[in-house]
């Protein structure tokens, strides 16, 4: 499976500030993957950075496997930043007649049936329009384009529940496509919702990345409850990611080795063994709080 | 696309900006003509139109460049729409190309277009001034000035804001002018008597005579294509 965005051991400093830090992810081709990271993590840095917009540091990045700033590139990818700011003194019909002509694939079809599923006014001024309405517009400017990567970044901010869902099931029925989705959040539950692929970063570095499916299913956590808790250093073994005490109960998250972690509770004396699954939430949660223990 | 972009976006402050320079062509060869008493001689005008282009219509316009210099970038990051261009399938050269050129033609039009409505206004008053001397007096002041128009076009990639760069854009302009005429040393750097050395007019007739010395023009030019150089390369570089 050729990769459609790669980066390695990308950095971007502002100032004595690093945004990114080493950042190395893989987007998968076909796929739809969530970038998932708090406010500050480094996602629009990495999102610029493919653009163009701003410069990297050091490291490398590449679209489609050509050298991020090739015009080429540009015309087979399409772009919804997070403010959805557009041209503002244009009207629904000049921004769609301005862009249509930079994309050879353009599909007209696609233009007809968006404009009426998404009941844009084509004589109103971009400046008039709500925040929802751009994003709306936006999405057409960019699925129309029959491009073979989509690039968004926090493309539900600001938008009201019923539009967030409309737009993501609009990024769903893109992907089935063919288009490849790479879009930045930090709602872990429309990436819960729509991604098959997840990248998790937090300080400009990865966090957590890999199959949606994959992670489900590698991640548990583990409960034991002891009259006397054994040290935390007892539980220290590969595959455990973090371990957590709360009075008579030791809380385990292990991507490996869970079947002899689980193990070690009868010989320590535990009461009680529980073994359970771990959603994405509480996997990125704990991952974050693992990262700023470690830092 | 780009260029039909790029004119958008700077045609409204063109068309202010050109006619404010027509209003202060007009009071300045009123002023200058005493027309207002329609008791007029062709001459009158002669000296009018050459007093209007070389002092009040040199000053405006020198500001007025400036001013058709800047946006760009910088400008489109503040208001939010600079992701949604850079991810279009266009350098930035490109891009840079569109603006300078435009602007540049912007400026020579904002010259030209004022200088030749003297020779109108002195014929709607009986009065003649020759439209030769007004076309090459506004080609010169829009070739030879063009380093005003260069000056807008690099502060505005280097500073960001838009009163931080006209601020700054006014006060270079300030600064040529000034330490051009003031400073013994510059004085020969001086664009006014670049663009319209006094010895190419003939004192009696406030017309062009001879030869016109084209050198001062041309290394102001040139210079104006080193400014536009570095304003590409930062546009090229920098982080948007």
């Amino acid at each position: 499976m050729k990769a459609v965005v790669e980066t390695r051991e990308l950095t971007k400093r502002f100032g004595d500030t690093y945004a990114l830090a080493g950042l190395t992810i893989t987007v998968p081709r076909g796929q739809i993957v969530g970038f998932l990271g708090r406010n500050g993590s480094g996602k629009t840095t990495t999102i610029k950075i493919l653009l163009d917009v701003i410069r990297r540091t050091s490291g490398e990045a590449t679209l489609l496997g050509e050298p991020t700033g090739s015009v080429a590139v540009r015309r087979r990818i399409g772009f919804l930043g997070e403010d959805k700011r557009l041209y503002s003194y244009m009207t629904v019909r000049e921004i769609i007649a301005f862009t249509r002509p930079f994309f050879p694939s353009w599909r007209v079809e696609t233009e007809t049936r968006l404009l009426m599923d998404f009941e844009l006014p084509l004589n109103r001024k971009v400046s008039a329009l709500s925040k929802g309405m751009r994003t709306k517009l936006g999405l057409l400017l960019n699925l129309c384009r029959n491009s073979e990567l989509l690039i968004l970044d926090e493309p539900s901010e600001g938008l009201d529940p019923v539009m967030a869902e409309q737009m993501l099931q609009s990024l769903v029925r893109q992907a089935a496509d063919g288009t490849t989705i790479f879009f930045s959040s930090h709602q872990v539950a429309e990436i819960e919702q729509i991604a098959d692929h997840i990248i998790a970063i937090e300080k400009g570095r990865v966090m957590l990345e890999g199959s949606l499916d994959h992670l489900r299913q590698k991640f548990r956590r583990v409960n034991l409850v002891f009259d006397d808790p054994p040290p935390p250093e007892a539980f220290r073994r590969d595959g455990v990611d973090r371990v957590i005490v709360q009075g008579r109960t030791i809380s385990i998250l292990a991507s490996r080795n869970v079947d002899e972690i689980a193990a070690l509770g009868p010989l320590l004396a535990a009461k009680s063994v529980d073994v359970q699954s771990v959603g994405l939430k509480e996997l990125f949660l704990e991952k974050v709080k693992g990262d700023h223990a470690d830092s | 696309m780009p260029i039909r972009k790029v004119w958008r976006e700077s045609r409204w402050r063109f068309f202010f900006i050109l006619a404010a320079l027509l209003v202060v062509t007009g009071a300045s060869v009123f002023y200058n003509a005493k027309a207002e008493n329609v008791v007029v001689e062709s001459k009158d005008f002669h000296e009018a139109g050459e007093r209007t282009i070389r002092g009040a219509l040199f000053r405006f316009w020198g500001f007025s460049a400036m001013f058709l210099g800047l946006g760009g970038f910088l400008r489109e990051r503040a208001v939010g729409t600079v992701d949604y261009t850079l991810s279009l399938p266009v350098s930035r050269t490109r891009w840079f190309l569109y603006r300078s050129l435009i602007g540049a033609l912007q400026s020579m039009a904002a010259a030209l277009i004022p200088a030749l409505t003297i020779p109108v206004i002195a014929a709607l008053f009986g009065g003649n001034y020759p439209v030769r001397d007004a076309f090459l007096l506004g080609l010169r002041l829009g070739v030879g000035g063009m380093l005003y128009y260069s000056s807008g076009l690099l502060v505005s990639t280097v500073f960001a804001g838009d009163y931080a760069s006209a601020g700054i854009g006014i006060a270079v302009v300030f600064a040529i002018n000034n330490s051009t005429r003031v400073i013994e040393s510059l004085k020969r750097l001086n664009l006014q008597d670049a663009i319209t050395p006094p010895q190419m007019i003939d004192q009696s007739t406030h017309l062009i005579r001879g030869q016109m010395p084209w050198s001062g023009i041309a290394f102001s030019f040139a210079l104006s294509l080193v400014l536009s150089a570095w304003a590409w390369k930062v546009t090229v570089a920098r982080d948007f």
